[in-house]
């Protein structure tokens, strides 16, 4: 469908929420589980005759971005005001920086498919697997800048979308939250590097608790795309890296199509719409606003010293390679699994919970990354809605003490991810299997496999072991139940 | 006399006082009796044990209506005390209504009210105008009556709290026949202030005497955590002044008879003076204009209909709702302050205006800064006219309304702390005499006002 003969350029600007326990610019809490306009007060709500005052939190954590963005940082920043009217911005101005960000030109690298395949293909995201040995290369991302600004409120659409809803609601509880928006040159050539951008940008930033990414579109991304060199189109607030590439994708191809058809391709800021699949246009360069930007008199600029920012950086988390150091080194894990237990944002503080009650490291490691991890992907689901550490230390005493076979561990962990409410007993309980009549209602069912051992193929009957394993719960002795068949079937 | 009698008295006298002056947007008789009990009831005395304090409607206080003279906030009542407000109380004042006001602040007169909204009269001449912004402070502090003089220095009665973006308070302490003071921008807490122009506002006092404004002033001084740009200052002890300046452009455009009056007080105070020319103040009421409407025109986008203030039934898309309202409730001088203010700052023309206007300032602040190296204390008149007659009023143009700022923005735009003090009358009115001291310097500048107002003997 899309030629090779396409350039593409893409640039992102990606709208983080840092995770403070206050909002930018007054003492209402960040927390998003609340009730709609809970966590708002005269300040966030912009009453007349309020002030805001800036939270020193903010600043710390957008200097942990700028440094593993590898930003410079502006020792003398400023806040201004964008003015525009929406219902979601109640004083009608967002503070933002704009004249002086900040952090301004840093540089983040991301591993890139050597073989680099037309734009649009490759969309496997396999560029986050490190441990993938396939052809990658690193490919630098140059970054513009990064600055502070406050988040508007949440506009829900009664009853359809931005075009249909017949009324909407607001909840400023988000308002006055604070963001770091990173915008980059428009650097990627492909989809596929602006997805892996994101996703590493995203795993990194949650890893080091800048965000926090149990909370809702905690990073929303506005995507500049264009092709061979033509006028570029915004592409605004996407959440997640899965609706930025379908974003991508819809917006490459219908460009692709204007520009093979000999039209022209204007510059407009357009949506994605989950349900149709395509973007929509928001509005023409020429109804674009002008915000007017002025300088914010009530804050004074962020003048901040080289103690301040090395204080800063030294309530940082260690990096995911920091860490698979430190286990190796500690626990003399396989490179292997030190680097999967490191990887996964707070996997390696929970083991090390675990581990103070277990007396087998290496089998708790293996079990982490293993089964352990692999249910926590399949769910995705951060650490924190994982099962507990008490759980799965009860559950390695199982494992240990050989209550459980581990085949059962197999079956159990799943059943913890599924069944989080149960208690381990309730979901472990070995009812009484008459493995007997299991047996010879697989043998029922099962006439061509038992012809074929009867015919003289042995491998055969594994098969009915492991259909006898199924039906009975995975509750039995595999040799067990081949001595059974043997004997029957003999 | 009990706190509760004297507020009593009080009560009496302000209802009197509104009838002839109409300097009240609302009175609080219930809420001062009820501090008036508590304060007789405690033991504790603050620095404005029982006084009577009134305070400029665009200062929050909470439960009682707060318009900042403008119709579209002719509801509004808000949730919280601004600053200055809790400190006030905290030292006994007995807060007995909110003043009237040019909406937002944006005016010389005290005319551009909204509906419903009173315009208040001068004590002087009720034909006449008390100035404006704060009109209503300007023309109470004059109306209640005072067991103080210059001289006895009692307990005052009666003091204002109000308010200066360009002057605000000068205007109508001149046209009334008081005393205003405008501290140094970062002295006094804005919190609670409702914005005209954020780089500017300043909330002052005003009283009969210097000793009353500063009396005031003193109370609501300080470093406050909900406001970033107000400051933590060393006191210093007062200097001496030995030299003033008399800055030649803030004389041009003056009325003959008030410059006469000028030159006599300058006389009987016996100070020596140097006249000068500071040639960046011709640019001064440009700048101020484009960065207050500026910063106003941002500060108004909020009044959309939505969460206080005026409201309607809700109809057509949010654009049509908000359009309407603003449309409805902003008077001419509003509309025209946000379109004026929404012009200088848009793309293409903010190089031009906005920004060009902050290096004015800068430039202006630096010269100041110069002046106040060789000179201690700068004197001019307040105003160029006295207080005009309503009828007149309706005559002038916008532009002409403006000029007639020329003295009281050149150390509103510096963010340098002033009084105004009457010094005589002319045609029956009064005039007053500015006095600018260096920023921070408010000690210099009250002792220096006492100095002045004792030998300038105003009757």
């Amino acid at each position: 469908m899309i030629g090779t003969n396409i350039h593409l350029m893409i640039g992102l600007e990606s709208h983080i929420q840092l995770a403070t326990k206050s909002k930018l610019f007054c003492s209402c809490s960040t927390n998003s589980s609340a009730e709609p306009n809970e966590n708002t007060c005269e300040i966030c709500l912009g009453y007349p005759g309020t002030k805001p005052t800036l939270n020193k939190e903010v600043v710390r954590k957008a200097l942990m971005l700028a440094k593993i963005m590898n930003c410079k940082i502006n020792y003398n920043s400023k806040f201004n005001r964008k003015i525009y009217f929406y219902p979601d911005l109640p004083k009608s101005f967002q503070i933002t920086q704009y004249e002086e960000p900040i952090a301004v030109k840093g540089e983040f690298s991301i591993d890139v498919s050597a073989s680099r395949l037309p734009n649009g293909a490759n969309l496997s995201g396999a560029a986050l697997d490190h441990s993938a040995t396939a052809a990658t290369e690193k490919k630098t991302i140059h970054i513009t800048r990064a600055h502070i600004e406050e988040d508007p409120g949440k506009i829900e659409y009664v009853g359809g979308h931005i075009g249909t809803a017949k009324y909407v609601l607001v909840d400023y509880n988000r308002c006055g939250v604070p963001l770091c928006e990173v915008v980059t040159d428009p650097d990627f050539r492909s989809i596929d590097e602006a997805v892996t951008y994101v996703k590493k940008l995203f795993h990194l930033l949650s890893y080091l608790d800048i965000i926090d990414p149990n909370q809702e579109g905690v990073m929303r991304t506005d995507a500049n795309i264009s092709i061979n060199g033509g006028k570029r189109v915004e592409l605004k607030n996407i959440s997640g890296s899965d609706a930025l590439e379908k974003a991508l994708k819809s917006e490459l191809s219908r460009q692709s199509f204007l520009f093979a058809q000999g039209k022209v391709i204007e510059q407009e800021t357009r949506m994605y719409s989950e349900e149709t699949g395509t973007t929509i246009l928001l509005r023409k360069k020429e109804q674009e606003e002008d915000y007017g930007y002025i300088r914010e008199p009530d804050l004074l600029p962020i003048t901040i010293d080289d103690a301040f920012v090395q204080d800063a950086w030294k309530q940082m988390k260690k990096l995911p390679e920091e860490v698979e150091s430190e286990i190796i080194s500690k626990y003399k894990l396989s490179k292997q699994i030190a680097y999967q237990l490191a990887f996964k944002r707070g996997l390696y503080a929970y083991y090390q919970s675990c581990l103070k009650y277990l007396k087998n490291s290496d089998l708790l490691a293996k079990w982490l990354v293993g089964d352990f991890l692999k249910c926590a992907n399949w769910h995705n689901y951060e650490i924190e809605k994982c099962p507990s550490s008490e759980k799965l230390i009860e559950f390695m005493q199982m494992i240990e003490t050989g209550k459980i076979s581990e085949r059962e561990g197999k079956e159990l962990i799943k059943k913890m991810f599924d069944d989080p409410k149960k208690g381990l007993g309730d979901l472990a309980e070995k009812k009484g299997v008459d493995l007997d009549s299991v047996i010879s209602e697989v043998l029922k069912e099962n006439q061509k496999s038992v012809d074929q051992i009867k015919a003289g193929d042995p491998k055969a009957i594994n098969f009915l072991i492991g259909q006898v394993l199924r039906k009975a719960g995975f509750k039995g002795d595999p040799n067990e139940i081949r001595k059974k068949l043997e004997k029957l079937l003999t | 006399m009990s706190v509760t009698e004297s507020t009593e008295k009080a009560i009496e006298e302000l209802h009197k006082i509104n009838k002839k002056y109409t300097c009240f947007v609302t009175t609080t008789e219930d809420y001062a009796r009820k501090r008036a009990n508590e304060l007789t009831i405690s033991k504790k005395k603050g620095a404005l044990h029982g006084i009577i304090i009134s305070v400029k409607d665009n200062i929050c206080t909470k439960g009682i209506k707060t318009t900042a003279g403008s119709a579209i906030l002719s509801n509004y009542v808000p949730t919280y005390n601004a600053t200055v407000i809790e400190r006030i109380e905290q030292e006994g004042g007995i807060i007995i209504g909110k003043t009237t006001m040019d909406d937002f602040g944006f005016g010389t007169f005290n005319v551009n009210v909204g509906e419903g909204i009173p315009i208040p009269k001068n004590p002087h001449d009720i034909s006449r105008s008390s100035g404006g912004s704060s009109g209503g402070s300007g023309a109470a502090t004059a109306a209640f009556s005072s067991n103080s003089t210059v001289a006895e220095r009692l307990a005052p009665t009666h003091l204002s709290l109000s308010e200066s973006t360009g002057g605000s308070i000068t205007s109508p302490a001149a046209f009334c026949g008081v005393v205003g003071f405008t501290p140094s921008y970062g002295r006094v807490s804005r919190y609670g202030l409702i914005d005209y122009a954020n780089s500017l506002d300043k909330i002052g006092t005003m009283g009969k005497t210097v000793s009353e404004a500063e009396q005031l002033a003193r109370v609501i001084f300080g470093k406050d955590a909900k406001d970033e740009t107000s400051l933590v200052v060393q006191e210093k002890p007062a200097k001496k002044v030995k030299k003033v300046a008399i800055i030649k452009e803030m004389l041009q455009g003056v009325d003959e008879k008030i410059l006469t009056a000028f030159w006599k007080s300058i006389e009987l105070t016996g100070i020596p003076y140097e006249e000068i020319s500071l040639p960046s103040l011709e640019y001064a009421v440009a700048s101020y204009y484009i960065i207050a409407t500026a910063e106003a025109s941002s500060n108004l986008s909020r009044y959309t209909g939505l969460r206080y203030g005026a409201q309607e039934e809700f109809s057509g898309s949010f654009n049509d709702y908000f359009s309407s309202i603003r449309s409805k409730y902003f008077s001419a001088e509003e509309k025209r302050r946000i379109i004026l203010g929404t012009f200088v700052r848009t793309a293409g023309y903010k190089d031009k205006y906005y920004l060009k206007a902050l290096k004015i300032r800068e430039k202006i602040n630096h010269d100041f800064h110069i002046l106040f190296k060789k000179y201690d204390a700068l004197l001019s008149p307040s105003m160029p006219i006295i207080a005009p007659k309503f009828d007149e009023i309706s005559k002038l143009k916008p532009i002409e309304i403006y000029a007639l700022d020329s003295c009281t923005i050149p150390p509103n735009l510096a963010l340098l702390p002033h009084l105004s003090i009457p010094i005589g009358k002319v045609n029956s009115m009064p005039v007053g005499l500015q006095v600018i001291c260096d920023s921070l310097d408010e000690n210099t500048l009250f002792e220096f006002g006492k100095q002045i107002e004792s030998l300038v003997k105003y009757k």
